[in-house]
């Protein structure tokens, strides 16, 4: 009997013995570490760490497929009177569209990631003391204009929306809407201060150089003129009584004065180096080439590129499928309408015309365009039999016959052209000073450079002025996701949805010139009903 | 020290010692072995001692005094004291080896003794079932537990142990093969995403258990404290030594033949041909009744002239005359599958000596046309008993092979790669297949544009390969230190590698998008298991203890890599190579580490198999929790009162067993990833200029207080045996609340982070649970007896976050609809959407609804919300939206039942499972393509049969158009009209939501056994599984689960694999 009890009193040692091994060995066990991540109180200690943030913010620009990459692009452009993007975008075309709609929810919560990345390189890149002054307030300011730009589309697409700019914490609930003026507040301070501290094109300060595709000073002073102009238009046709534009009245000041600072950063863009008008017509059309991304015509651009990861789809969105014009079997959903081409803009003009396809082939098919300009006349190309009609147009601004597949095209999405800062100017000073003659010099500025008539305001009123300055800005601008915030600024968002779809189904009303917030938003957050 | 210690001890003894000390040697009548640890008593006194490892004892008593004998499994023996020397040798006692142990996880425990709820399903009644997979093994045998369906080769099944009780965990019980606590094996990423679930047990071969035990309660469950909360499967494999020595050669060969139960009707050719026309038909007449008509609508005032009515220019009926093409595209692509299965095992040795081998090899064919999944398992184990029998080794080998081919079988949430069956299903069936060269580009027209590919293509075509590895190496040590005292060390190594290539030609669907894409992937997961007990049993004057110490350590290593490739050149080299592709995404790779850390406590108490207490205790520390909540206590207790084995019921005749079980305890659940409670970044990539740059962002939210999901069980359970035990009963009833629930909690998207993973809410179940079996009749000649089960589970989310009373699940389906709520009160999972009633019958009743998109032919929505202006008056133009939902479904069942008849006659025998259920709805995402009439693609025969249909009279000849209230149909019908611009048919709504009620006759099974001498015997059976279904089911099959192992998604039926029906021929040879 002693022989168990020596046996078991032994056993019971190396248990014991084992059981204290492992508890030595518990903390290593029970240890996290994270290989492929990076905890957040190893960073932010340098410009290394800095620099890799604000990249992390400009990367949110296309990272998934709710914003610049895809969905936000198809949504903006079914907005809008040019077409009716694909078929997923029916409550876009009718005008229906609810906080379930299925194209909603990515756009939003990607937005705001954008949003969150920013807030953070802004609060966080502060504290880092291991830095250059000058890099430092370059690398926030670049965080304050990616986090403008993204509360500046949210703004305009979906009116009042939480407005959120310190780093979210732990347990922190969702926050209630903010009237729309908090929210332009925001973006004008953000705006204001990217425009003080961003550095110039390519610009090296300090053995650092402000590659090319970073906010520039000047991208931040034309985002601001946008910025006045979208105010101040909106607050001049809600006076008027448009309804759909009621909550600008909310924003204080005079409308002229917005017009005033408008031209006034205008001013500010054409005095920064680094960018030009090309000055022809065949100049122009290259400004649209794949290969020919931040060209001085370009102000901000979010970067496509071959580089892996790196393609965006908006060649596959805007380009003919199977023709070689863009990237996989995939696309085309974005194209002009006959309608819209019929009744809403000049088709004689010579900047739709060359930045329209002519005529294209797919594995089968030839389609040449039709003396309309408002389709394509379809043969069979071994045959030339005659295959009918296909009743829209492609644009040609985002054609890219290197693009291997759906999201590999190296086009870029132009965020902000220099055309656009002249078209503003235009406006603001014929607003201004209620005379459309003031436009003229710019107008013909960009008239001009591609060998068209000069424009004359002479004698015309405000009402026809605006009439023309919304078609000068869709014939340069058409399909670059200015259109539909131009036509609800103006607007006269339901007359030209109705005069591009036709009654029945291109009715737009008071409520449509901005979207619901989603369902996925409003159901986690117990701020917003 | 221990000779004082020893002294104190046997003091006692040595005081009472008067006339005579007895020495004596006891053995084991049969094996002529000596028998360590036999209790010997003075009868009348307190006094005994046991006998040592050689059987002897020695013990000081007087002439004429009576030492008793006792030893659980023998007889218990009294012998008078003559002289001073007591050899005996024990029998075995009948009645006890019969008793039926069961296996509790780390110990056994007798059945008569079980405090806790444990069904135990054996060898016997699982080797009827000539399943594939072992899960399917368990349908129907034990109350409490749904085991789903799945006819996809390899594919994951579904089961979930009274109700759902998580929303991150899954229903997953866990499984302990021989002891070791085996990880839930994931599919290796796939090009959808993540992979689906398989089979946690696939590495097993069913011929290869010898029984599995369900633990239910928390008193059974408690000693797996940390993954018990959905309840623990155990299962036993064979081992050699049973049969006394012999060598036994067993050979089994199955053949399956297995088929789809039935097609659903869907539109043939000139059915669909039909459908096309009246879209135009209805399009044109709604179109021109429409009141808001410039020029004023049509009501048989005018004739029907394209002068008076300019919409008839544009009129004309796509097919006027039939294409003559008729394709039923689910004959296509489904087939009559052959599988077969043979095995071999040997088992021999005695019981201190033994080995068994068995190889299992397994061709599973798919119901779809190139599916399918072959399987190669090999086991074998042995043991020694060393050191004069105190030692024993033992050491099992199980290795697996699986390889299959999925094809495209499941669903892709995003764009249009829709799965084989969805696609055979909405496929036009008046498209040819592809000739040699031919472009799928035909088939764009009646597809909105898209190009989608024919679901003979997408399975004929698409590539999945899965294929994986699992080794398991288990090594055990048992010593016995004592007779009273055993101890065990045992170690496991686990290797799971499951990889997974796909390739999409370029001709298919999704392959078109990217000019082929190709995708290598894998999960590798090895796992380090270390366990240590000491188990400490003594019966003493009817007291009896048992237990056990037990400590664990578990580590795995975890590692993911993700390949993905596009833009290939041509088909030929498909995912074998990237070199041919133009574009190779950045890998991803994933490594992770988690550890687990467990003590277990447990003391076992009864008097006199009367009074059970059963007390347990288990920490468990998890490393996937935050830093100061890392572990948490398990505790359980288990009180029994054996109500028979009291005087009063001593006797009885009628009631031989009556036993109250009463339970309380804890368990716990850790299924999130790992990192969960970091403040994380990621990093992520952009291009200045073509220049790649390397960028960081914060994807983690920090959760301090991560911690245990746990659930708190009581149960009350009543054995019943009557007549002798011929009728047995068992009823069960439990309530369990489950809190701290592991939820990915939705953040306000506005604040940046998506979700976060956080302990919120609680979730209630409770049950009952009847299980009978009787043998009815019992003769040598003739046997019947019966079994069933019954179950009742309520489920109810008690409260589900700190500040929302509902929360969306994740969205079904292409539209991201979310049509599966949570919300407080209500059951887990509800499906929420809009009510219907019907379809508008007319322009006026379209108008009079005041509803935003009424019309003719339209969804009767119901407006349960009244939208109301700035003033607070309703509005005239309601819209059907959020507001309006309500719960239209719940996919828990309202219970489950399963009924067993054996029969023996002869040499015959036959055993025939019905299996049911009650309620449990099923969402079926297809039907909103297939009963919608709203598209250009097939749908069921009966939605356009039964769909609005306008009152015009159309020649196919001439196209004139006449209009006739004798023809079309607009009241009294069941589905919208078919119509080329309809109106918002996508809400979800009560139209998709179904019964899944059902009766199957789930399993027959017939046999013959011929008996040779020496115990050889050839047994022939036939077995058909599924083969009659009871159910108002449209779909393939109540009990399939497209999702099928996400508790966030259950009762949804998404291109589910159809249900199945499989007829076996076997035999089975023992040797």
């Amino acid at each position: 009997m002693k022989s168990y009890f020596l046996n078991s009193i032994r056993f019971i040692q190396v248990v014991t013995f084992l059981c204290v091994m492992l508890f030595v060995s518990c903390e290593d066990v029970l240890e996290e570490e994270p290989f492929t991540q990076i905890g957040t109180e190893f960073f932010y200690q340098n410009e290394t760490d800095a620099l890799a943030a604000v990249t992390a913010v400009y990367a949110q620009l296309k990272n998934g497929n709710g914003y610049y990459r895809q969905q936000y692009i198809s949504n903006i452009f079914a907005a809008s009177d040019q077409g009716a993007s694909s078929w997923k975008h029916g409550n876009f075309r009718k005008g229906t569209i609810t906080s379930t709609d299925q194209n909603l929810p990515n756009t939003w919560k990607e937005i705001y990631v954008g949003i969150k990345d920013a807030n953070n390189v802004i609060a966080r890149v502060d504290e880092i003391i291991d830095i250059d002054e000058e890099l430092k307030a370059r690398i926030i300011g670049e965080a304050k204009f990616l986090r403008a730009l993204n509360y500046f589309n949210l703004v305009r697409c979906f009116g009042e929306v939480p407005l959120r700019t310190e780093p979210v914490k732990p347990g922190e609930e969702g926050l209630p809407v903010s009237p729309i003026e908090d929210i332009y507040d925001v973006i004008i301070s953000d705006f204001i201060y990217a425009a003080d501290n961003c550095w110039g094109f390519n610009e090296a300060r300090d053995g650092y150089v402000n590659d090319i595709g970073r906010v520039t000073k000047a991208s931040a002073h034309a985002m601001l003129a946008k910025v006045y102009l979208q105010i101040a238009s909106s607050k001049r046709t809600a006076s008027e009584g448009n309804l759909g534009n009621e909550r600008y009245n909310g924003i204080s000041g005079a409308t002229e004065s917005y017009y005033q600072l408008a031209k006034d950063q205008c001013d500010l863009v054409l005095n920064e180096s680094g960018y030009q008008l090309v000055s022809s017509l065949e100049e122009w059309k290259k400004i649209f080439d794949p290969t020919n991304g931040n060209n001085p015509e370009m102000l901000f651009e979010v970067q496509g590129s071959s580089i892996v990861g790196q393609g965006t789809a908006v060649s596959n969105l805007f380009s003919p499928r199977g023709a070689g014009l863009s990237g996989g079997g995939w696309g085309g959903t974005n194209k002009f309408q006959a309608g819209f081409i019929n009744n809403n803009i000049d088709k004689t003009d010579s900047r739709f015309q060359n930045s329209i396809i002519q005529e294209f082939q797919d594995v089968t098919k030839t389609y040449v365009l039709n003396p309309n300009s408002t389709g394509y006349i379809r043969t069979i190309t071994e045959t030339g039999a005659s295959n009918g009609n296909l009743n829209v147009v492609y644009t040609s601004k985002y054609i890219d016959g290197n693009a291997t597949t759906e999201y590999t095209s190296q086009q870029n999405w132009h965020v902000i052209r220099l055309a656009d800062v002249y078209l503003m100017r235009a406006e603001a000073l014929a607003e201004i000073n209620q005379n459309p003659t003031l436009a003229n010099t710019d107008l013909n500025t960009l008239r001009s450079r591609l060998g068209m008539d000069d424009f004359d305001g002479t004698g015309m009123s405000m009402e026809e002025f605006r009439t023309v300055i919304l078609q000068e800005r869709v014939q340069e601008l058409s399909m670059e996701g200015h259109r539909f915030f131009d036509l609800t600024r103006m607007g006269v968002y339901d007359e030209y949805c109705r005069s591009s779809y036709g009654n029945t189904i291109g009715t737009r009303q008071p409520e449509d010139y901005t979207w619901p917030i989603p369902l996925i938003e409003t159901s986690a957050n117990e701020n917003i009903d | 020290m221990r000779k004082i210690f020893l002294f104190v001890l046997l003091l006692p003894l040595s005081l009472v010692a008067q006339e005579l000390t007895v020495k004596g040697k006891v053995i084991d009548e049969e094996s002529k072995q000596p028998l360590p640890g036999v209790v010997v008593l003075i009868k009348n006194s307190a006094k005994g001692t046991t006998t040592n490892f050689d059987g002897e004892f020695e013990i000081e008593t007087k002439k004429g005094d009576k030492l008793v004998f006792s030893f659980i499994g023998m007889k218990t023996q009294e012998v008078t004291v003559s002289s001073n020397k007591v050899d005996i040798s024990m029998q075995a006692d009948v009645s006890q080896l019969d008793e039926v142990v069961v296996s509790a996880g780390y110990f056994d425990i007798s059945k008569k003794d079980l405090s806790g709820s444990i069904a135990q399903v054996s060898e016997e009644q699982l080797s009827k079932n000539r399943t594939t997979s072992i899960e399917q093994m368990l349908q129907g045998q034990v109350a409490g537990v749904v085991v789903n369906e799945s006819s996809e080769p390899g594919g994951g099944i579904a089961i979930s142990i009274r109700g759902t009780n998580s929303m991150l965990g899954g229903t997953q019980p866990l499984y302990v093969v021989d002891g070791i606590p085996i990880d839930p094996l994931t599919d290796a990423q796939g090009n959808g995403g993540a992979g689906q679930s398989q089979s946690s047990i696939s590495f097993l071969n069913p011929n290869d258990i010898e029984k599995m035990e369900v633990l239910k309660d928390a008193a059974a469950t408690a000693v797996y404290g940390a993954r018990g909360a959905n309840g623990v499967i155990i299962i036993t494999t064979k081992s050699g030594g049973k049969d006394g020595g012999k060598d036994a050669l067993t050979l089994t060969v199955d053949y399956f033949l297995t088929d789809v139960v039935e097609n659903i009707d869907v539109m043939d050719g000139p059915q669909f041909e039909g459908y096309m026309n009246q879209r135009n038909i209805n399009q044109l007449y709604v179109d021109i009744t429409d009141p808001l008509r410039p020029g004023g609508p049509f009501d048989g005032s005018l004739p029907l002239t394209p002068e008076n009515y300019p919409e008839l220019n544009t009129f004309n009926l796509p097919y006027p005359t039939t294409t003559g093409i008729n394709n039923n595209w689910q004959d296509l692509t489904y087939r009559l599958a052959y599988s077969n299965a043979y095995n071999l095992s040997y088992q021999g040795g005695d019981k201190k000596q033994n080995l068994l081998m068995s190889l299992g090899i397994q061709d599973t064919e798919g119901v779809i046309i190139n599916t399918g999944n072959k399987r190669v398992t090999f086991n074998t184990n042995g043991r020694k008993k060393a050191f004069n029998d105190k030692i024993e080794l033992f050491s099992r080998t199980n290795i697996a092979y699986n390889k299959g081919n999925a094809s495209s079988v499941g669903n892709s949430q995003i764009f249009q790669q829709r799965s084989v069956v969805s696609q055979a299903l909405q496929f036009q069936p008046i498209f040819e297949l592809l000739e040699p060269g031919q472009d799928d580009d035909i088939y764009a027209d009646l597809n909105e544009g898209n190009v989608l590919s024919n679901p003979y293509t997408l399975a004929k075509d698409v590539v999945d390969e899965k294929e994986s590895y699992n080794f398991i190496q288990n090594v055990s040590v048992t010593a016995k230190l004592t007779p009273k005292l055993t101890g065990i060390v045992k170690g496991a190594f686990n290797f799971q590698k499951s990889s997974r290539d796909t390739y999409y030609p370029i001709h298919t669907t999704r392959g078109r998008r990217n000019n082929g894409e190709a995708t290598q992937s894998f999960v590798e997961n090895k796992k380090i298991y270390g366990e240590a007990n000491l188990r400490y049993r003594n019966n003493f004057n009817g007291h009896r203890i048992d237990a056990i110490v037990v400590g664990t350590y578990e580590k795995n290593n975890i590692r993911t890599m993700f390949n993905k490739a596009y833009g290939f050149g041509n088909d030929a080299t498909t995912y074998y190579t990237f070199e041919s592709a133009t574009d190779i995404l950045v890998p991803i790779a994933q490594f992770r580490e988690i550890g687990l850390v467990s003590g277990l406590a447990r003391v076992g108490y009864n008097y006199k198999r009367k009074y059970y207490v059963d007390l347990n205790t288990r920490i468990d520390a998890s490393s996937k929790f935050a830093k100061n909540n890392k572990s948490a206590i398990f505790p359980s207790v288990a009180l029994a009162w054996a109500i028979s084995k009291e005087n009063f019921l001593k006797d009885s005749n009628t009631i031989s067993n009556l036993k109250l079980r009463l339970s309380y305890g804890k368990t716990g659940s850790n299924p999130i990833a790992p990192y969960q409670s970091l403040a994380l970044l990621t990093p992520t990539r952009y291009n200045f200029n073509n220049q790649l740059v390397t960028g960081y962002y914060e994807s983690n939210l920090a959760n301090d207080d991560l911690t245990w999901e746990t659930t708190d069980q009581f149960n009350a359970g009543l054995d019943v045996g009557l007549i002798d035990s011929k009728i047995n009963l068992t009823i069960d009833t439990y309530y369990k609340l489950t809190y701290d629930l592991l939820q990915n909690v939705t953040l306000p998207a506005s604040n940046g982070f998506a979700s976060i993973v956080d302990n919120f809410g609680e979730i209630e179940n409770k049950g009952v649970e009847v299980g009978i079996n009787g043998a009815i009749y019992n003769t040598k000649k003739f046997g019947w007896d019966v079994s069933g089960n019954f179950s009742v589970n309520k489920n109810k989310l008690v409260k589900l976050n700190s500040n929302l009373e509902f929360q969306l699940g994740p969205s079904v389906g292409f539209g991201q609809a979310n049509p599966i709520m949570f919300m407080e009160g209500k059951p887990l999972g509800i499906f929420w959407g809009a009510q219907t009633d019907g379809i508008y019958e007319d322009w006026d009743e379209a108008i009079a609804s005041g509803i935003d998109g009424a019309a003719p032919g339209e969804i009767k929505y119901i407006n349960n919300h009244v939208d109301l202006d700035d003033n607070g008056q309703p509005l005239t133009q309601q819209e059907i939206n959020f507001d309006d939902y309500v719960q239209i479904g719940n996919p828990n069942p309202d219970f489950n039942v399963a009924i067993t008849n054996n029969f023996r006659f002869g040499n015959w025998d036959m055993s025939v499972l019905f299996t049911g259920q009650k309620g449990g709805d099923i969402f079926w995402v297809d039907s909103w393509a297939l009963t919608g009439n709203q598209k250009s693609t097939n749908g069921l025969e009966s939605a356009f049969n039964d769909s609005w249909k306008a009152p015009l009279n159309v020649n196919n000849t001439t196209g004139e158009v006449l209009y006739d209230p004798s023809v079309g149909r607009t009241t009294n019908i069941g589905n919208p009209a078919p119509l080329t611009d309809p109106g918002s048919r996508a809400l979800v709504s009560d139209r998709q939501v179904f019964d899944g009620s059902f009766i199957k006759l789930k399993n027959l099974n017939i046999g013959y056994t011929l008996r040779f001498e020496k115990n050889r015997s050839l047994r022939l059976y036939a077995t058909g599984q599924n083969l009659l279904t009871w159910t108002d089911y449209p779909g393939y099959d109540p009990e399939v689960q497209s999702y099928n192992k996400d508790p966030q998604r259950r009762g949804v039926d998404f291109g589910g694999y159809p249900g199945t029906r499989t007829y076996t021929l076997g035999l089975k040879f023992n040797y």
